[in-house]
C-alpha cells in the first residue's frame, strides 16, 4: 500500500483531465466573483455603509450562488465534474491490461484501496475546491460579520439543519459543508469503479454517475412522500438550505445508497480473477 | 464492389441497424419515466378535484411533461424542476453513446473503406435525426396506450387539465397544440442533439454531456432564444406569454445550431488523426 498509493496520487496528478476538472469546477465561483461580488465590493469601497448605518453584505450572506444559476449549475454537473479526473483509470487499467502488471508485482488489495482511495480523493477535491474557493475570493471583497440570526439577510432561517453551527461558528459551517461536499463528491467518483462491472465503455463509465444520480433524482419524491429520508443531490449540495427536507438522516441516508453502489466494485473486484 | 458496400446509404442502414434497432431497449427504457410523469400529473389532477376521474388526452401528458417553469425572477419564488431536467437530459444520454462508440470501434475500418470520411459523420447526423423521432414516437405510443387502457384516445386537451396547468387553454387552435408541444420539442431536441454530438467528436461525450447540463440549468433561470433548451418549456412560449417564444424564432435557432454542428463536426472528423 505504501509504494501503490503514491504510485496512484502520481498518476492522477500527472493527468491532465483532473486540472480540467478542476478548472470547469472554478469557473462558477470566479464567475460568481466577477459578476456580482467584485461590482458589489467596488461600489462600496468608499465605506459609505458607515456613515449610513446600514449593516454592509457579509462573506456569508453570498455563498457561491445565492440568488443565481452558478449554484444550480454546479449541482448538476457534479456527477460529471467528479467522474471526468480517475473515474476512467479503473476500466481502462483493466481493458488495456496494466493491471495484470500491478498484481504480478504487488497484492491485489493494495491495488484495489489505492485506486478507490485516490478516486475518492479526486472527486471530492473537484467539488469540495470550488465552494472553498468562493468562500475565500468573497473574504477578499467582503467584510467578515457575523450571520445575525432573525434579520433575514442570510441564506439559513433559524430552524433547518446546521442553522446554530452556522450562526455561531459561521466559518466552521462552511468547511463542515466543504466536507459534505467533499464526500459526496467522492462517492459519486467511486461509482465509476462499480460501474467497470456494470457497462461496457469508457464513456457509459464516465456517465454512470450521472445516470445514477438522474434516476435517483427522479426515484426520491417516489421513495420519499413524505419528505425526511433522502434527498437529491440539487438539495445537498445547496448551501441555502432553507425550508423542511433536509435532515441528519436524509443526508446520512443519501450519502450510504451512494456508497452501497461502491459495495459492487468491493465484492466484483475481490471475486475476480484478473489475471 | 467494396466502394458501393460502403455507401451512404449502406452507412445510415447500417446505424439504423446498430445504433437503434440493436438498442432499442435504451429507448424503451425511458417509457417506464413517461408512465411515472402520467401516474404523476394523474394523481395531482385527480387528487385536488372531487368531481370524478379526469382521463388524460394526450396532449395533456406532453404538455406536462414539458411544462417547464416560468420565466425566473427571484430564486425563493422558484422550485428547481428536478423531474423535468431528468427527464430532458434521457433522450441526450441515449443519443450520445453511439457515435462515440462506433468511431471507437469501426472508425477505423469505416474510413479506411469509404471514398470520405464525411459521409461517416453525415450518416450519424441523420442517424441522430432517426434516433430522436424513434425515441419521440415511442413516448408517444406510450401516452396513446395509456389514453387506450383510460378507453379514450383523444389529441385535444381536456378541460381539467387545461385549467390546472394553464398553458393550453380550450380556445387553441389544434394545429398550434401540435407545434407547441409536439413539433418544438423534437426540433429543439434533434438540434442539441447536434451540437453535443459535435462536441462529443471534438473533446469527449462527457463534456458534451456537461454543454447540454450546464445550457439546461442556465436557460432555467435566463430567458433568451440563444439558450434553445428555453424552447422546451412550454409556459415561456407565446401560447401563455406575449414575449414567449414563436415558431419561426424556434426553426431559425435550431436551423442555425444545427448547420453550424455539422460543418464544424465534419471539418473535426476530416482532419482528425484516426490512428
Amino acid at each position: 500500500m505504501k509504494r501503490m498509493l503514491p504510485i496512484e496520487f502520481r498518476r492522477l496528478f500527472r493527468s491532465y483531465s483532473f486540472y480540467m476538472a478542476i478548472a470547469i469546477g472554478l469557473l462558477f465561483p470566479i464567475s460568481y466573483l466577477i459578476q456580482y461580488i467584485i461590482p458589489y465590493a467596488v461600489a462600496n469601497a468608499s465605506g459609505s455603509y458607515i456613515e449610513s448605518g446600514v449593516i454592509p453584505h457579509s462573506v456569508f450572506e453570498y455563498p457561491l450562488g445565492r440568488g443565481s444559476f452558478h449554484e444550480s449549475i454546479l449541482a448538476n454537473i457534479a456527477p460529471l465534474l467528479v467522474a471526468i479526473p480517475y473515474g476512467y483509470s479503473y476500466y481502462r487499467d483493466k481493458k488495456t491490461g496494466y493491471i495484470k502488471n500491478l498484481f504480478t508485482r504487488s497484492e491485489k488489495k493494495n491495488y484495489l484501496v489505492s485506486k478507490y482511495i485516490v478516486t475518492f480523493f479526486s472527486g471530492g477535491v473537484v467539488l469540495a475546491l470550488p465552494w472553498l474557493v468562493s468562500f475565500i475570493g468573497n473574504l477578499m471583497f467582503l467584510p467578515y460579520i457575523k450571520p445575525i440570526a432573525g434579520s433575514h439577510l442570510f441564506p439559513m432561517g433559524g430552524t433547518v439543519m446546521w442553522s446554530e453551527l452556522f450562526y455561531s461558528f459561521p466559518s466552521l459551517y462552511i468547511l463542515v459543508f466543504c466536507t459534505r461536499c467533499f464526500i459526496i463528491g467522492g462517492l459519486l467518483a467511486c461509482m465509476c469503479l462499480s460501474a467497470t462491472y456494470i457497462v461496457n465503455g469508457i464513456f457509459l463509465v464516465e456517465l454512470f454517475p450521472f445516470i445514477f444520480v438522474t434516476v435517483f433524482n427522479m426515484l426520491v419524491p417516489v421513495v420519499d412522500t413524505k419528505g425526511g429520508l433522502l434527498n437529491s443531490t440539487q438539495n445537498i449540495l445547496d448551501i441555502e438550505i432553507s425550508g423542511g427536507g433536509m435532515t441528519y438522516l436524509a443526508v446520512f441516508l443519501t450519502m450510504a445508497v451512494f456508497a452501497l453502489v461502491s459495495v459492487i466494485y468491493v465484492v466484483c473486484s475481490a471475486r475476480e480473477d484478473s489475471l | 464492389m467494396l466502394r458501393k458496400r460502403m455507401s451512404f446509404a449502406y452507412l445510415l442502414l447500417s446505424d439504423i441497424k446498430q445504433g437503434i434497432i440493436s438498442r432499442i431497449w435504451w429507448y424503451m427504457a425511458a417509457m417506464p419515466i413517461v408512465i411515472y410523469l402520467i401516474l404523476m400529473f394523474s394523481n395531482e389532477l385527480n387528487g385536488m378535484l372531487s368531481d370524478g376521474v379526469t382521463r388524460l388526452t394526450v396532449t395533456d401528458i406532453f404538455t406536462y411533461v414539458y411544462e417547464g417553469v416560468k420565466i425566473f425572477e427571484r430564486k425563493e419564488d422558484m422550485t428547481f424542476p428536478v423531474m423535468f431536467v431528468s427527464y430532458i437530459m434521457v433522450p441526450f444520454i441515449i443519443t450520445s453513446y453511439y457515435p462515440f462508440n462506433d468511431f471507437e470501434e469501426r472508425g477505423k475500418v469505416i474510413f479506411t473503406r469509404t471514398r470520405k470520411r464525411s459521409l461517416w459523420w453525415y450518416s450519424k447526423c441523420l442517424w441522430n435525426v432517426v434516433s430522436i423521432v424513434t425515441y419521440q414516437l415511442i413516448m408517444l405510443i406510450t401516452a396513446i396506450g395509456y389514453c387506450v387502457m383510460g378507453g379514450k384516445v383523444s389529441f385535444e386537451p381536456s378541460e381539467k387539465a387545461a385549467v390546472h396547468l394553464g398553458i393550453v387553454t380550450m380556445d387553441c387552435k389544434l394545429s398550434d397544440i401540435f407545434i407547441y408541444v409536439f413539433i418544438i420539442p423534437t426540433l429543439t431536441i434533434i438540434a442539441l442533439s447536434f451540437l453535443q454530438m459535435t462536441i462529443s467528436v471534438i473533446m469527449s461525450p462527457v463534456y458534451g454531456m456537461m454543454v447540454q447540463v450546464v445550457m439546461l440549468v442556465l436557460s432555467i433561470f435566463v430567458y433568451s432564444p440563444l439558450l434553445p433548451h428555453n424552447f422546451l418549456m412550454l409556459r415561456r412560449s407565446a401560447m401563455v406569454i406575449d414575449n414567449g417564444y414563436k415558431l419561426p424564432v424556434v426553426i431559425t435557432v435550431c436551423v442555425i445550431i444545427s448547420v453550424i454542428s455539422v460543418i464544424v463536426g465534419r471539418n473535426v472528423i476530416e482532419k482528425k488523426d484516426i490512428l
